[in-house]
């Protein structure tokens, strides 16, 4: 959340400027070998002593172009051997669509280092124990570990990256899930590069330098004065991830990069992302977005009959937003960009994020709707940075299409989304709006609907303990798209039920329907005749049962002990619970659940139960409310303590006694 | 043969091109029952396994599955494995609606090609190609056709045509090919019949063959799928492997391959190892304490990592590599033990084991090297034949926990394979004894002093709690106790040297708000920590009931309750005494003292289908009666 940004310091001369150079390979110091678990932090089973990068630029002749060099070494220290697994190296790399171009690992160097009896033992990695995983058509890992590693190794790493990626320059990773005594990077980038350049993260730079490097970079022959940044950082705690957390990488330190500007040997500026002017005509033009965006001729032939029945406006967007849910299946590939356009994407009935919204946008368009495109970056993909246009950031698309006064976002790569609902994982900060004829704009992604479940039970208690009756239970928003989820894995009604039925141990749904189970616009209606043992103590003048039964809590999601990331539950949520139940003849009520009223602080959320008896009618209800989607950090302790206090009154009985004589 | 040939191929460009010729995958065509709570039905399968040349054994698939919803999806996937000695020669399918007409096509190059590396190992030549159609609507039916080429023939893929559960079969078939003279073993189980055998111009084909079998239910509790699914094993004699040749006939043969061809040429270590070896068990006496010794050094010395290529994949890193790098996976870690035995004289079994929690016997009349998954070695003392897991550094001593217990596996040695069985713990061994005692406060809170002890296979289950630190232990102890508002302190682990190891657990604990109070009452569970879940309710249970393992609980809680509290909802007793295990439970008050005293002990074993219903009685009885609340007054 923590973000600062750097100013780009180009071409500052400092004389004086201090050297950042990388570590001697190998050759360990008496710190390094001092060092022992528990002196950084009291969870770690290993940290880095040193780790060094070093970013620049080659031109490549042979290959045409110009080439990210990235030597990377680092040292780490083992402390036990659940420190082992940080032995086990994982370097991916990447090559493009065509193969064309691809990453290139070079000069790998790998060392053990004991101290056996006092002396310094080195066991270099043996080269054919590098292995290359071929993991799919876009990714290889080369993988190696690490020989002869005891409680308190060194191990230590070198590679060479020449990647023809430039476009983020390297990120670099000050943070970690161990802690880091020090970390070290240079970047060297070429005058006729400018990079945006943001530092993620609560902890503040140790080292940050410039100097001008006169001539390192050579093209075409001729001499480019390069600008030559230092950043370092030391004792970086290590990073510990929780539960209902976003991204990692929002709270990560770390630097990120992003190419703004080329100026060209002639003289000209190519402005690469620099304004949201820039980014919008790019994009309205890319033969992967703004083209597919436009290619409403597709429809032509198709709309007659996706149309057929639409009243109005709305109704033809539904229709349409119907028809791709339907029509395209979600090849489970994210990306803003279409990948195979969305005219195969519709013939071949597949595509990724992409190729389904940009067909819905290019659809609703050909309907003479009003659609636009709405760029965003999924939750577990972090925030997008909002000063700056940071392409990259973006990982998906969705539609928005605008109606009179309202707008509808819709996703239409899950056929079990109900229109105008966004999966939760899009839910995540501020979305850019891309129109082909007007500026982009931000908007902020907000679940459109909430997440809803209400159980109404009408029933009668047998004196035997045997409760009967009906129950109906309604979902709506998320919860309706979970429990679709749910009964979309059986093919008939009386199947679910009769797997729920297996699950629900005493409680037992006799006969049921389901309605809204193809139709996601609606909300999902279950109804059920329901039969459940409330207690089985016949004999004694007093039974006591417990009228949590229905949406139980049961478990409290919070149980950590310190927390230092806002808790993140996506959409607002109610739940409610109403009961009515006719007392078996001959008891009586002799005490139940005190009322309770429970609520967190600046209206965030409620839980309230209330009894009720009217004649030999007992009527419960319960509410439980979350009406924040994000609760900050300080908020934890009061989550935790009302899903506890629930948990509490969950445990609580209601009592009933026989009556004399009757 | 080659006009037919050209036939099919105009038929199938006419069938493809039109997009509107209709098959025979009619969802209507398909029998009722086959549709009843399936979520897919393989409506035909032809297998051909043809052995043409040891190196050469063409296997060729023919499949179409109809999928009804998404849970039936998975059938619909097709996932081919690969590696250096399997071939794709040709993969193609095609797509029908449910009224049989075909809506798409696809070929090799619609497949995915990934590494197929397992999630345990740091490098696996394995790759795999898959394919899910695009496909919204359901039912939907899928054909597939492939092509493999096995460049060996040690491994024949094997035929269960009714492996996945939730799925009918309509029809399948399974044909094994060869020359005439060549020997083969075969197994079938739960096939009725004989397979048919004919005379293909001097080569003999056998072919098995099941229609109609309605789908099956996935049920808890459940035996070895291999005890009731079809299943038929083809294991020719003689065979080629890697370059690797041998022949065996059963489980002695076998054995002595393995040894002979695998381990024997591994075992050789480095002097300087050999004199260090020698010095740390100059002064031990016995052979099992030099053998201590030494699974103390390799314990030390060693880690578990997992690299298999080609012969690899059976074949032990030698001894003097894994003495170099300090690693090796299961085969390389056990080779070293047995090289650093061998070098004073201990005589020990290279053993292959199917692992995991699921006891799996080696297949006793039917021997194959697909069977097992992991190595461990067997040290044959007189009446104290001891078992050591290599893989671990955590392991005590000759202790096998429930990853390799009470199971056959099969032992290479020079004289040959044969089969032993790994030690079983009874019941009463895999304890845990828990001992409490708690005092309640006037805001409900619970605080108290909790000590457990941890044996055998219970032992096994909590080891890694007992050797993880801070923040991790804190962790894992909340997921194994879980109840709100839990806080721990002082916690400790003791190990117990025994023959059956134990773990003794103590730590403080803290429940805030754990029995709340209402109307001057108060609402105890007083089975605080070791409550059992439900297990479902089947009304048509088809399986017989396999328990895999039994064990024994024993809670004994002592509450103090502030002044004036009392049970109003009175003391109880219960016991059930039940085929498949006791359970006892008492509350009692004694002037300001709750006692909660609780025994469980489930018996281990395999029960007829019928007593499924007495089985899932008794055990959400138990949870009904582990979760009963004591009243309190105040």
């Amino acid at each position: 959340m923590l973000k600062s940004y750097l100013a780009f310091i180009s071409f500052v001369l400092l004389p004086w400027c201090l050297v950042a150079q990388d570590f001697a390979f190998g050759s360990i110091t008496p710190e390094d070998n001092k060092l022992v678990k528990n002196d950084l932090d009291s969870f770690s089973n290993a940290a880095v002593l040193n780790e060094y990068g070093k970013a620049y630029m080659a031109y490549n002749d042979t290959r045409g172009y110009t080439e990210l060099i990235v030597d990377y070494h680092v040292r780490i220290k083992l402390f036990n051997r659940d420190g082992y697994r940080y032995a086990d190296i994982e370097l991916p790399t990447y090559r493009d669509e065509s193969g064309g171009r691809t990453d290139a690992l070079l000069e790998i160097k790998a060392v053990t280092i004991n101290i056996v009896d006092g002396r310094i033992v080195s066991i270099p990695l043996d080269k054919a124990r590098i292995y290359k995983e071929n993991v799919s058509k876009y990714v290889t890992h080369t993988k190696f570990t690490f020989p002869d590693l005891q409680d308190g190794s060194i191990i230590e790493y070198s590679y060479r990256l020449v990647s023809p990626y430039i476009f983020n320059f390297k990120t670099w990773q000050f943070q970690d899930d161990i802690p880091k005594i020090n970390s070290q990077f240079e970047a060297i980038i070429p005058g006729m590069y400018t990079y945006n350049v943001t530092l993620r993260g609560p902890y503040k730079l140790t080292t940050q330098d410039a100097k001008l490097d006169r001539g390192a970079f050579r093209i075409a022959g001729r001499d480019i004065d390069c600008s030559h940044m230092t950043y370092g950082m030391q004792h970086i705690p290590a990073f510990v991830s929780e539960d209902y957390m976003t991204a990692a990488s929002n709270f990560k330190s770390a630097i990120y990069f992003e190419l703004s500007d080329v100026y060209r040997l002639n003289g000209a500026n190519l402005k690469i992302t620099k304004e949201w002017r820039n980014v919008d005509r790019e994009l309205a033009t890319d033969a992967s977005f703004g083209s597919q965006m436009k290619r409403d001729n597709v429809f032509k032939s198709l709309l007659p009959e996706i149309l057929k029945g639409a009243a109005d406006d709305l109704g033809k967007a539904k229709a349409l937003y119907r028809y791709i849910q339907q029509h395209i299946k979600w090849n489970r590939y994210l990306g803003k960009y279409s990948e195979n356009g969305i005219k195969e994407a519709l013939e071949e009935r597949s595509g990724n994020i992409g190729d389904i919204n940009l067909a819905l946008i290019a659809g609703l368009s050909a309907a003479g709707l009003d659609a636009e495109a709405v760029i965003l970056s999924t939750r577990d993909n972090g925030l997008v940075n909002d000063v700056h246009p940071v392409l990259t950031n973006f990982n998906y698309v969705v539609a928005k299409v605008n109606i009179g006064d309202s707008y509808y976002l819709l996703d239409a790569t899950d056929p079990l989304l109900p229109f105008g609902l966004l999966p939760l994982h899009c839910i995540n900060g501020k979305a850019r709006v891309i129109n082909l004829k007007k500026p982009s704009y931000w908007i902020a992604l907000t679940s459109s609907q909430k997440s809803i479940v209400r159980y109404t039970l009408m029933a009668e208690l047998f004196p035997n303990g045997m409760l009967k009756g009906r129950l109906l239970i309604q979902s709506l928003g998320y919860a309706a798209h979970r429990k679709r989820r749910e009964l979309a894995e059986y093919t008939t009604v009386e199947e679910y039920m009769e797997h729920r039925n297996e699950q629900l141990i005493g409680f037992d749904m006799l006969a049921g329907e389901i309605d809204g189970r193809e139709d996601v616009d609606v909300p999902l209606t279950e109804r059920y005749e329901v039969e459940m043992k409330l207690y089985d103590s016949l004999a004694s003048e007093t039974v006591f049962f417990n009228p949590f039964f229905l949406n139980r809590i049961g478990k409290n999601p919070f149980n950590l002990d310190e927390r230092t990331y806002p808790v993140d539950i996506g959409a607002v949520r109610e739940d409610r619970v109403v009961m009515t139940i006719k007392l078996p003849h001959g008891y009586v009520l002799k005490s139940k659940p005190d009322d309770s009223n429970l609520t967190l602080e600046d209206n965030g959320g409620r839980y309230v139960t209330q009894t009720q008896l009217v004649g030999d009618t007992f009527s419960f209800s319960q509410l439980l409310t979350l009406n924040h989607t994000t609760y900050p950090p300080e908020s934890y302790f009061a989550l935790k303590e009302l899903f506890g206090r629930i948990i509490r009154q969950e445990k609580i009985d209601v009592m009933l006694s026989k009556t004399n004589g009757k | 043969m080659r006009i037919i040939g050209c036939i099919v191929m105009m038929a199938t460009v006419i069938a493809t091109y039109g997009n509107q010729a209709q098959s025979d995958y009619a969802i209507a065509d398909i029998p009722t029952a086959l549709k009843a709570r399936a979520d897919a039905v393989v409506r035909h399968e032809t297998i051909v396994v043809d052995m043409q040349a040891p190196t050469k054994v063409n296997y060729h698939v023919k499949q179409a599955i109809t999928v009804f919803n998404k849970g039936g999806e998975g059938k619909a996937r097709l996932v081919i494995h690969y590696d250096k000695s399997t071939v794709i020669k040709r993969i193609a399918g095609r797509v029908f609606d449910a009224n049989g007409f075909q809506t798409g096509k696809f070929t090799h190059r619609d497949f995915m090609d990934e590494s197929a590396v397992s999630s345990f190992s740091l490098y696996e030549d394995s790759r795999m190609k898959h394919f899910l159609p695009a496909v919204t609507h359901y039912p939907y039916t899928v054909e597939y056709e492939y092509e493999l080429e096995l460049k060996q023939n040690l491994i024949i893929p094997i035929w269960r045509p009714d492996a996945y559960p939730d799925v009918s079969v309509e029809h399948s078939r399974y044909t094994f090919l060869c020359e005439a003279a060549d020997k083969v073993r075969i197994k079938a189980m739960n096939y009725g019949g004989e397979p048919i055998s004919e005379d293909l111009d001097g080569r003999k084909a056998l072919t098995w063959e099941v229609s109609n079998l309605v789908a099956r239910r996935q049920e808890p509790y459940s035996p070895n799928p291999d005890t009731y699914c079809i299943w038929v094993r083809v294991a020719p004699v003689d065979f080629v492997y890697y370059k690797h040749r041998g022949q065996y006939a059963d489980w002695s043969e076998l054995g002595r391959w393995v040894h002979k061809a695998l381990l024997a040429d591994g075992l050789t270590l480095p002097e300087s190892t050999i004199q260090e070896v020698r010095q740390l068990v100059a002064d031990k006496a016995s052979d099992k304490e030099k053998a201590r010794t030494l699974y103390a050094y390799l314990q030390r010395k060693t880690r578990y990592v997992s690299v298999q290529i080609g012969i690899g994949g059976f074949k032990p890193t030698a001894a003097s590599e894994v003495d170099r790098l300090g690693y090796g996976d299961c085969k390389g870690l056990v080779n070293y033990m047995q090289a650093l035995l061998n070098v004073v004289g201990i005589s020990s079994y290279y053993c292959v084991v199917e692992a995991g929690s699921a006891k799996r016997d080696m297949q006793p009349d039917f021997a194959g090297m697909e069977q097992g998954n992991h190595v461990i070695l067997c040290l044959p003392f007189e009446n104290d034949t001891t078992w050591l897991e290599c893989t671990s550094q955590r392991t005590p001593f000759g202790f096998l926990g429930s990853f390799t217990d009470d199971r056959t596996v099969l032992a290479c040695t020079q004289q040959g394979g044969k089969l032993l069985r790994t030690p079983r713990y009874a019941e009463e061994a895999n304890l845990q004894r828990r001992q409490a005692t708690l005092t309640l406060k006037d805001d409900g809170m619970l605080i108290g002093t909790v000590t457990t002890e941890f044996a055998a296979a219970q032992y096994d289950n909590h080891l890694e709690i007992a050797e993880s630190s801070n923040i991790e232990q804190m962790n894992l102890l909340k997921d194994t106790y879980d109840i709100d508002h839990i806080g721990f302190h002082n916690i400790a682990y003791r190990k117990g040297e025994l023959d059956i190891p134990t773990l003794t657990e103590t730590f403080d604990v803290t429940l805030a708000g754990y029995a709340p109070a209402n109307n001057e009452q108060v609402f105890l569970i007083a089975n605080v920590f070791n409550r059992r879940n439900t297990i479902p309710v089947l009304k048509n249970r088809m399986l017989p009931v396999y328990i895999n393992r039994g064990y024994l609980d024993e809670d004994h809680i002592v509450f103090t309750l502030p002044g004036g509290c009392t049970l109003v909802s009175g003391s109880w007793e219960e016991t059930i005494d039940s085929p498949f295990g006791q359970y006892h439970a008492t509350v009692e008050q004694t002037g300001n003292q709750l006692t909660y005293h609780r025994k469980f002990l489930l018996h281990e074993g395999t029960f007829p289908a019928d007593q499924y219903a007495e089985f899932s009685t008794f055990i959400n009885r138990v949870y009904t009666l582990d979760n009963r609340k004591a009243v309190l007054s105040r």
